[in-house]
Protein backbone atom coordinates (compact mmCIF):
# COMPACT_ATOMS: atom_id res chain seq x y z
CA UNK A 1 0.00 0.00 0.00
CA UNK A 2 1.34 3.69 -0.98
CA UNK A 3 2.30 5.83 1.75
CA UNK A 4 1.89 8.75 -0.12
CA UNK A 5 -1.13 10.87 0.67
CA UNK A 6 -3.09 11.88 -2.58
CA UNK A 7 -3.73 15.60 -3.23
CA UNK A 8 -6.88 16.28 -2.22
CA UNK A 9 -9.31 19.44 -1.37
CA UNK A 10 -7.96 22.26 0.94
CA UNK A 11 -8.52 21.34 4.53
CA UNK A 12 -11.79 23.13 5.72
CA UNK A 13 -13.82 23.17 9.01
CA UNK A 14 -15.64 20.06 10.62
CA UNK A 15 -18.94 19.95 9.59
CA UNK A 16 -19.10 22.64 7.50
CA UNK A 17 -21.91 21.49 6.26
CA UNK A 18 -23.86 22.65 9.07
CA UNK A 19 -22.63 26.24 8.68
CA UNK A 20 -23.58 26.24 5.58
CA UNK A 21 -27.17 25.11 6.20
CA UNK A 22 -27.17 27.83 9.00
CA UNK A 23 -26.61 30.42 6.42
CA UNK A 24 -29.95 29.68 4.36
CA UNK A 25 -31.96 30.03 7.74
CA UNK A 26 -33.30 33.31 9.56
CA UNK A 27 -31.36 33.52 12.75
CA UNK A 28 -33.27 32.36 15.51
CA UNK A 29 -35.18 30.05 13.75
CA UNK A 30 -36.83 26.59 14.39
CA UNK A 31 -34.34 25.18 11.80
CA UNK A 32 -31.46 27.54 12.43
CA UNK A 33 -31.58 26.61 16.64
CA UNK A 34 -31.72 22.72 15.32
CA UNK A 35 -28.61 23.34 13.20
CA UNK A 36 -26.62 25.08 16.05
CA UNK A 37 -27.61 22.44 18.28
CA UNK A 38 -26.56 19.65 16.34
CA UNK A 39 -22.86 21.45 15.44
CA UNK A 40 -22.44 22.14 18.89
CA UNK A 41 -22.94 18.49 19.51
CA UNK A 42 -20.93 17.10 17.16
CA UNK A 43 -18.14 19.71 18.22
CA UNK A 44 -18.08 18.38 21.56
CA UNK A 45 -17.87 14.89 20.37
CA UNK A 46 -15.07 15.80 18.19
CA UNK A 47 -13.36 17.60 21.30
CA UNK A 48 -14.25 14.46 23.72
CA UNK A 49 -12.63 12.10 21.48
CA UNK A 50 -9.25 14.52 21.69
CA UNK A 51 -9.52 15.80 25.13
CA UNK A 52 -11.77 13.04 27.00
CA UNK A 53 -13.26 14.27 29.78
CA UNK A 54 -12.22 17.62 30.40
CA UNK A 55 -14.22 19.09 28.02
CA UNK A 56 -17.72 17.72 29.85
CA UNK A 57 -16.72 18.49 32.94
CA UNK A 58 -18.95 20.73 35.13
CA UNK A 59 -17.03 23.97 34.36
CA UNK A 60 -16.76 23.36 31.05
CA UNK A 61 -18.21 26.44 28.34
CA UNK A 62 -18.48 23.91 25.67
CA UNK A 63 -20.42 21.88 27.44
CA UNK A 64 -22.67 24.79 28.87
CA UNK A 65 -23.30 26.13 25.81
CA UNK A 66 -24.00 22.63 23.77
CA UNK A 67 -26.28 21.52 26.88
CA UNK A 68 -28.19 25.31 26.52
CA UNK A 69 -28.39 25.18 22.69
CA UNK A 70 -30.19 21.19 23.04
CA UNK A 71 -32.39 22.40 25.87
CA UNK A 72 -33.90 25.49 23.19
CA UNK A 73 -34.68 22.54 20.97
CA UNK A 74 -38.67 22.42 22.95
CA UNK A 75 -40.56 22.37 19.72
CA UNK A 76 -38.34 19.54 18.03
CA UNK A 77 -38.50 16.53 20.39
CA UNK A 78 -36.82 13.97 18.42
CA UNK A 79 -33.51 16.12 17.73
CA UNK A 80 -33.61 17.34 20.91
CA UNK A 81 -34.09 13.55 22.56
CA UNK A 82 -31.09 12.40 20.25
CA UNK A 83 -28.81 15.30 20.71
CA UNK A 84 -29.49 15.24 24.23
CA UNK A 85 -28.85 11.51 24.50
CA UNK A 86 -25.48 12.04 22.53
CA UNK A 87 -24.51 14.30 25.47
CA UNK A 88 -25.37 12.36 28.20
CA UNK A 89 -23.38 9.34 26.99
CA UNK A 90 -20.34 11.41 26.59
CA UNK A 91 -20.85 12.63 30.11
CA UNK A 92 -21.61 9.19 31.80
CA UNK A 93 -18.13 7.71 30.34
CA UNK A 94 -15.19 8.72 31.89
CA UNK A 95 -13.12 8.32 29.03
CA UNK A 96 -13.65 8.99 25.18
CA UNK A 97 -14.27 5.14 24.38
CA UNK A 98 -16.77 5.88 21.33
CA UNK A 99 -18.75 3.31 20.79
CA UNK A 100 -21.52 4.05 23.27
CA UNK A 101 -22.06 6.79 21.41
CA UNK A 102 -21.84 5.72 17.98
CA UNK A 103 -25.21 4.46 17.90
CA UNK A 104 -26.72 7.70 18.85
CA UNK A 105 -24.52 9.69 16.21
CA UNK A 106 -25.69 7.00 13.64
CA UNK A 107 -29.63 7.78 14.54
CA UNK A 108 -28.64 11.24 14.50
CA UNK A 109 -28.02 11.15 11.07
CA UNK A 110 -30.82 8.62 10.05
CA UNK A 111 -33.24 11.68 11.11
CA UNK A 112 -31.14 14.35 9.15
CA UNK A 113 -31.36 11.86 6.32
CA UNK A 114 -35.05 10.97 6.52
CA UNK A 115 -35.73 14.71 6.86
CA UNK A 116 -34.36 15.23 3.23
CA UNK A 117 -31.06 16.45 4.53
CA UNK A 118 -28.47 14.26 3.04
CA UNK A 119 -25.00 16.57 3.40
CA UNK A 120 -25.74 16.73 6.82
CA UNK A 121 -26.28 12.84 7.45
CA UNK A 122 -23.11 12.27 5.30
CA UNK A 123 -21.52 14.81 7.47
CA UNK A 124 -22.36 12.72 10.88
CA UNK A 125 -21.45 9.04 8.40
CA UNK A 126 -18.14 10.70 7.72
CA UNK A 127 -16.92 11.33 12.15
CA UNK A 128 -18.78 8.21 12.50
CA UNK A 129 -16.45 6.23 10.29
CA UNK A 130 -13.08 8.80 10.66
CA UNK A 131 -9.96 6.81 11.77
CA UNK A 132 -9.72 8.55 14.88
CA UNK A 133 -13.33 7.29 16.01
CA UNK A 134 -12.60 3.74 14.58
CA UNK A 135 -8.95 3.55 16.10
CA UNK A 136 -10.58 5.01 19.70
CA UNK A 137 -13.06 2.23 19.19
CA UNK A 138 -10.85 -0.47 18.65
CA UNK A 139 -8.86 0.26 21.34
CA UNK A 140 -12.07 0.31 24.14
CA UNK A 141 -11.31 -2.49 26.32
CA UNK A 142 -15.03 -3.74 26.58
CA UNK A 143 -18.28 -2.24 25.10
CA UNK A 144 -19.42 0.24 27.68
CA UNK A 145 -23.09 0.19 28.23
CA UNK A 146 -25.13 3.24 28.78
CA UNK B 1 4.52 29.27 21.70
CA UNK B 2 4.01 32.31 19.94
CA UNK B 3 0.31 33.31 19.17
CA UNK B 4 -0.37 36.45 16.46
CA UNK B 5 -3.80 37.88 17.34
CA UNK B 6 -5.97 39.77 14.94
CA UNK B 7 -9.05 39.85 17.04
CA UNK B 8 -10.64 42.80 18.90
CA UNK B 9 -10.32 44.31 21.91
CA UNK B 10 -12.38 42.11 23.82
CA UNK B 11 -11.20 38.68 22.20
CA UNK B 12 -7.65 39.92 22.94
CA UNK B 13 -8.33 40.65 26.68
CA UNK B 14 -9.37 36.50 26.73
CA UNK B 15 -6.34 35.46 25.32
CA UNK B 16 -3.82 37.24 27.13
CA UNK B 17 -5.97 36.18 30.53
CA UNK B 18 -6.42 32.72 29.19
CA UNK B 19 -2.64 31.86 27.33
CA UNK B 20 -0.33 34.43 28.80
CA UNK B 21 2.49 32.56 31.14
CA UNK B 22 1.97 29.71 29.83
CA UNK B 23 2.39 31.34 25.59
CA UNK B 24 3.17 34.34 24.15
CA UNK B 25 0.49 36.37 22.73
CA UNK B 26 1.55 39.60 20.40
CA UNK B 27 -1.19 41.97 19.38
CA UNK B 28 -1.67 43.25 15.52
CA UNK B 29 -2.99 46.66 15.72
CA UNK B 30 -4.68 46.64 12.76
CA UNK B 31 -4.76 44.51 9.54
CA UNK B 32 -1.60 46.73 8.04
CA UNK B 33 0.33 46.10 11.24
CA UNK B 34 0.25 42.17 10.97
CA UNK B 35 2.67 41.76 8.30
CA UNK B 36 5.45 44.13 10.31
CA UNK B 37 4.10 41.86 13.48
CA UNK B 38 5.20 38.78 12.00
CA UNK B 39 8.24 40.82 11.21
CA UNK B 40 9.19 41.64 14.84
CA UNK B 41 8.29 38.79 16.19
CA UNK B 42 8.04 34.20 16.13
CA UNK B 43 4.50 33.25 15.40
CA UNK B 44 3.55 29.78 15.52
CA UNK B 45 -0.37 30.49 15.02
CA UNK B 46 -2.43 33.53 13.63
CA UNK B 47 -5.95 34.28 15.08
CA UNK B 48 -7.86 36.00 13.46
CA UNK B 49 -11.08 37.66 13.75
CA UNK B 50 -13.31 38.92 10.85
CA UNK B 51 -14.50 41.11 12.58
CA UNK B 52 -10.94 42.43 14.03
CA UNK B 53 -10.83 46.11 12.63
CA UNK B 54 -14.21 46.68 11.57
CA UNK B 55 -16.86 45.72 13.83
CA UNK B 56 -19.81 46.81 11.46
CA UNK B 57 -18.22 45.63 8.09
CA UNK B 58 -16.87 42.08 7.97
CA UNK B 59 -13.40 42.31 6.45
CA UNK B 60 -12.16 38.91 4.49
CA UNK B 61 -9.64 40.65 2.20
CA UNK B 62 -6.66 41.00 4.76
CA UNK B 63 -7.34 37.41 6.42
CA UNK B 64 -7.23 35.91 2.24
CA UNK B 65 -3.94 37.51 1.58
CA UNK B 66 -2.33 36.49 5.21
CA UNK B 67 -3.28 33.09 4.42
CA UNK B 68 -1.25 33.72 0.71
CA UNK B 69 1.68 34.90 2.62
CA UNK B 70 1.84 32.81 5.05
CA UNK B 71 0.38 29.41 3.98
CA UNK B 72 3.09 27.06 6.20
CA UNK B 73 1.86 28.79 9.56
CA UNK B 74 -1.25 27.83 10.89
CA UNK B 75 -4.28 29.89 11.51
CA UNK B 76 -7.27 29.90 13.71
CA UNK B 77 -10.77 31.39 13.26
CA UNK B 78 -11.77 33.08 16.71
CA UNK B 79 -15.15 34.50 16.69
CA UNK B 80 -18.72 34.54 17.64
CA UNK B 81 -20.88 32.31 15.60
CA UNK B 82 -23.80 34.41 14.76
CA UNK B 83 -25.78 35.31 11.21
CA UNK B 84 -23.28 38.13 10.62
CA UNK B 85 -20.13 35.94 11.05
CA UNK B 86 -21.61 32.52 9.57
CA UNK B 87 -20.99 33.66 6.09
CA UNK B 88 -17.42 35.02 6.99
CA UNK B 89 -16.30 31.93 8.73
CA UNK B 90 -18.06 29.36 6.09
CA UNK B 91 -15.60 31.49 3.31
CA UNK B 92 -12.55 31.69 5.58
CA UNK B 93 -13.15 27.65 5.71
CA UNK B 94 -13.17 27.30 2.15
CA UNK B 95 -10.01 28.79 2.09
CA UNK B 96 -8.40 26.38 4.28
CA UNK B 97 -8.39 27.56 7.49
CA UNK B 98 -9.60 24.52 9.39
CA UNK B 99 -9.46 25.50 13.03
CA UNK B 100 -12.96 27.50 14.78
CA UNK B 101 -12.72 28.75 18.65
CA UNK B 102 -16.15 30.21 18.89
CA UNK B 103 -15.98 32.92 21.63
CA UNK B 104 -18.18 32.02 24.80
CA UNK B 105 -18.11 28.04 23.66
CA UNK B 106 -14.38 27.20 23.48
CA UNK B 107 -12.54 30.23 25.40
CA UNK B 108 -12.09 28.45 28.22
CA UNK B 109 -7.98 28.45 29.46
CA UNK B 110 -7.76 24.75 28.91
CA UNK B 111 -9.82 24.54 25.93
CA UNK B 112 -8.10 27.47 23.95
CA UNK B 113 -4.29 26.51 25.23
CA UNK B 114 -5.18 22.50 23.93
CA UNK B 115 -6.22 24.03 20.88
CA UNK B 116 -3.45 26.32 19.91
CA UNK B 117 -0.75 23.84 21.18
CA UNK B 118 -2.51 20.57 18.68
CA UNK B 119 -1.76 23.01 15.40
CA UNK B 120 0.79 21.49 13.28
CA UNK B 121 4.35 22.17 13.42
CA UNK B 122 4.33 24.00 17.27
CA UNK B 123 5.19 21.21 19.37
CA UNK B 124 7.70 20.63 17.45
CA UNK B 125 9.04 23.92 16.58
CA UNK B 126 8.84 24.67 20.67
CA UNK B 127 10.98 21.13 21.45
CA UNK B 128 13.54 22.40 18.85
CA UNK B 129 13.85 26.20 20.12
CA UNK B 130 14.05 24.47 23.91
CA UNK B 131 16.84 21.82 22.61
CA UNK B 132 18.43 25.03 21.08
CA UNK B 133 18.17 27.40 24.21
CA UNK B 134 22.13 26.95 25.36
CA UNK B 135 23.16 28.15 21.57
CA UNK B 136 20.68 30.99 21.01
CA UNK B 137 22.08 32.28 24.60
CA UNK B 138 25.58 32.65 23.21
CA UNK B 139 24.70 34.50 20.13
CA UNK B 140 24.11 38.35 19.92
CA UNK B 141 20.19 39.52 20.81
CA UNK B 142 18.89 40.64 17.20
CA UNK B 143 20.50 37.06 16.36
CA UNK B 144 19.14 34.86 18.22
CA UNK B 145 15.78 36.79 18.08
CA UNK B 146 15.93 36.03 13.84
CA UNK B 147 16.88 32.43 14.57
CA UNK B 148 13.91 31.85 17.04
CA UNK B 149 11.56 33.46 14.28
CA UNK B 150 13.14 31.21 11.54
CA UNK B 151 12.41 28.42 14.27
CA UNK B 152 8.87 29.09 14.61
CA UNK B 153 7.86 30.71 11.46
CA UNK B 154 10.52 29.19 8.51
CA UNK B 155 8.20 30.05 5.81
CA UNK B 156 8.61 33.75 6.21
CA UNK B 157 12.28 33.37 5.27
CA UNK B 158 13.64 32.57 1.62
CA UNK B 159 17.12 32.60 1.98
CA UNK B 160 20.59 33.47 4.04
CA UNK B 161 20.12 37.15 3.33
CA UNK B 162 16.56 37.34 4.82
CA UNK B 163 18.08 35.95 7.72
CA UNK B 164 20.90 38.19 7.98
CA UNK B 165 18.52 40.95 7.64
CA UNK B 166 16.42 39.80 9.86
CA UNK B 167 19.22 39.54 12.71
CA UNK B 168 20.28 43.24 10.98
CA UNK B 169 23.74 41.99 10.56
CA UNK B 170 25.96 41.22 7.15
CA UNK B 171 25.20 37.68 5.74
CA UNK B 172 29.49 37.26 6.47
CA UNK B 173 28.53 37.95 10.25
CA UNK B 174 25.58 35.62 10.32
CA UNK B 175 27.76 32.65 9.48
CA UNK B 176 30.41 33.63 12.33
CA UNK B 177 27.64 34.30 15.01
CA UNK B 178 26.03 30.84 13.96
CA UNK B 179 29.89 29.31 13.59
CA UNK B 180 30.46 30.69 17.12
CA UNK B 181 27.86 29.41 18.87
CA UNK B 182 28.01 25.73 17.66
CA UNK B 183 25.73 25.93 15.04
CA UNK B 184 25.38 24.54 11.58
CA UNK B 185 25.87 27.25 9.01
CA UNK B 186 22.46 29.61 8.72
CA UNK B 187 21.81 27.76 4.97
CA UNK B 188 21.62 24.54 6.96
CA UNK B 189 19.35 25.89 10.00
CA UNK B 190 17.12 27.58 7.17
CA UNK B 191 16.86 24.33 5.60
CA UNK B 192 16.01 22.01 8.72
CA UNK B 193 13.85 24.48 10.31
CA UNK B 194 11.78 23.97 6.60
CA UNK B 195 12.23 20.44 7.21
CA UNK B 196 10.90 20.33 10.41
CA UNK B 197 7.43 22.27 9.24
CA UNK B 198 7.41 19.93 6.55
CA UNK B 199 7.09 17.13 8.44
CA UNK B 200 5.04 19.03 10.90
CA UNK B 201 2.49 19.85 7.97
CA UNK B 202 2.80 16.77 6.93
CA UNK B 203 2.34 15.07 9.68
CA UNK B 204 -0.16 16.69 11.82
CA UNK B 205 -1.90 18.72 9.15
CA UNK B 206 -2.73 16.36 6.61
CA UNK B 207 -1.88 18.05 3.65
CA UNK B 208 -0.23 16.15 0.60
CA UNK B 209 3.42 16.80 -0.60
CA UNK B 210 2.77 19.05 -3.05
CA UNK B 211 1.02 21.22 -1.23
CA UNK B 212 3.31 21.48 1.59
CA UNK B 213 6.23 21.68 -0.66
CA UNK B 214 4.11 24.70 -2.68
CA UNK B 215 3.57 26.39 1.12
CA UNK B 216 6.81 26.42 2.19
CA UNK B 217 8.18 27.55 -0.75
CA UNK B 218 9.78 24.52 -2.47
CA UNK B 219 10.25 24.82 -6.35
CA UNK B 220 9.30 21.41 -6.34
CA UNK B 221 8.38 18.53 -4.79
CA UNK B 222 11.94 17.24 -5.28
CA UNK B 223 13.46 19.79 -3.76
CA UNK B 224 11.28 19.16 -0.43
CA UNK B 225 12.49 15.27 -1.04
CA UNK B 226 16.17 15.94 -1.12
CA UNK B 227 15.97 18.45 1.93
CA UNK B 228 13.95 15.84 3.81
CA UNK B 229 16.64 13.07 2.78
CA UNK B 230 19.14 14.99 4.30
CA UNK B 231 17.66 16.17 7.88
CA UNK B 232 16.21 12.51 8.13
CA UNK B 233 17.99 10.59 5.89
CA UNK B 234 14.31 9.00 4.21
CA UNK B 235 11.89 10.07 1.27
CA UNK B 236 8.86 12.76 2.66
CA UNK B 237 6.01 10.57 2.84
CA UNK B 238 8.61 7.60 4.94
CA UNK B 239 9.56 10.34 7.06
CA UNK B 240 5.45 11.33 7.91
CA UNK B 241 5.06 7.76 8.47
CA UNK B 242 7.83 6.47 10.19
CA UNK B 243 9.64 8.96 12.48
CA UNK B 244 8.18 9.93 15.86
CA UNK B 245 8.34 13.40 16.41
CA UNK B 246 10.20 13.95 19.03
CA UNK B 247 12.70 11.58 17.17
CA UNK B 248 12.16 14.06 14.31
CA UNK B 249 13.34 16.79 16.43
CA UNK B 250 16.15 14.95 17.38
CA UNK B 251 17.25 14.64 14.05
CA UNK B 252 16.99 18.02 13.57
CA UNK B 253 19.08 19.31 16.24
CA UNK B 254 21.52 17.10 15.10
CA UNK B 255 21.55 18.61 12.06
CA UNK B 256 21.70 22.26 13.39
CA UNK B 257 23.79 21.73 16.39
CA UNK B 258 26.47 18.93 15.45
CA UNK B 259 28.52 17.93 18.25
CA UNK B 260 32.25 17.00 16.80
CA UNK B 261 31.42 13.33 16.93
CA UNK B 262 28.08 13.79 14.98
CA UNK B 263 29.81 16.07 12.29
CA UNK B 264 32.11 13.97 11.96
CA UNK B 265 30.60 10.81 11.52
CA UNK B 266 28.25 12.81 8.73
Amino acid sequence: MSIRRPRGPKPALKHLAFLEAMIEQREQSIQARALRASFLTLRLFDEWMLQGAMVTDGTSPMLRATRAAVEGLQDDGDLQYLLGRIVDGMLMLRDSHPSAVLPRLAALADLFARRGQPALAADIDLLVGSPAVLAARASAPTEAAV
Amino acid sequence: MNILACVPAELLTRLRADCDGAHRVYAALDWEDVAGAVERHPVDVIVVDPRFGSPATLTLAPVLELRRIYPATPFVIYTTLDAKTLPAIVTLSLSGINQLIIADVDDHPLQLCAIFERQPGVRVSDSLALALAPHLSQLPPDVASALERVIHTPAAFDSVPDFAAAAKVSRRTIYRECERAALASPREILAAARALRAYALLREGDMAIEDVAEALGFSSPHHLAKIMRWASGMTTARARARIAPDEFVQMIVARVAPTPSSSSAS
